[in-house]
């Protein structure tokens, strides 16, 4: 994949791991992101998501983060980065001019509570949402993209709302 | 013969033991704790143990932490 040519540079490049040296959103974060998502396309709906472009999503959409909180921007942080390593690498001859946009509006986009009809941008940032439970913050199933997703939260769970120690994410 | 609660707990923790072998070492005495306790029919000894496993649990996938509440759910906890 792709993404493997990323990591060291990414490892090297980051805000969010070598300046911030957030735990909240650093490599724990992007590996269950990754590993949500591997969950997510095991569902018909979702398997028609690009997983090269996932990936990728996973490994840059909170690379550059300057501080834990709302953080305004950095998802376009995170894509510049990918961006400047592309022009170095030259990783557009592995990917498509419509890969490249779909890692764009996922990068962006995704931390301004919007649901995606798109079946890559979808697994996205649904696998980046069923991580906020690492914040103590579960889910709300309005806020997801995919039908997987939403089951995952509200159909497989037999304690109502979320088990105990969590909060309800709050609806914008 | 072991409760639907006490094999989807079993299936937790080797899932955690293989994806991240150091917390399954911090998770496992407070497994044991649910577990016993669970045996004894005795769930207000061992709801500590329970609330501390699932805010251990934060740490890994959503479908683990899943799994965990159900498994804990099966054996009685609230």
């Amino acid at each position: 994949m792709i993404v493997t040519q990323c990591v060291p540079y990414v490892l090297n490049k980051s805000f969010t791991l070598n300046t911030l040296q957030s735990r909240l959103h650093g490599l724990d974060h992007w590996w269950r992101v990754w590993k949500n998502a591997q969950l997510l396309v095991a569902d018909p709906y979702s398997s028609k998501a690009d997983m090269e472009v996932v990936a990728l999503y996973a490994l840059f959409h909170d690379s550059m983060r300057q501080t834990d909180g709302s953080d305004t921007g950095h998802g376009d942080r995170g894509y510049k980065l990918f961006e400047q390593l592309s022009h170095t690498l030259g990783l557009g001859r592995y990917l498509t001019e419509l890969q490249g946009e779909l890692l764009l509006e996922a990068c962006v986009n995704h931390s301004s509570g919007h649901r995606s009809i798109d079946p890559t941008i979808a697994v996205c940032w649904d696998a980046d949402r069923l991580d906020l439970h690492r914040k103590g913050i579960w889910p709300d199933p309005r806020l997801m993209s995919t039908p997987v997703g939403i089951d995952m939260i509200v159909n497989r769970l037999r304690t109502p709302n979320g088990p105990k120690p969590y909060i309800q994410e709050r609806t914008a | 013969m072991p409760t639907p609660g006490q094999v989807s707990l079993n299936n937790f923790y080797q899932s955690v033991r293989f994806s991240d072998p150091l917390l399954a070492c911090l998770m496992s005495e407070d497994i044991v704790s649910v577990a016993l306790n669970s045996l004894a029919l005795d769930h207000t000894s061992g709801q500590d143990a329970a609330n501390r496993l699932r805010a251990k649990a934060c740490d890994l996938p959503i479908l683990m932490c899943i799994v965990l509440d159900n498994a804990l759910t099966d054996l009685g906890y609230s």
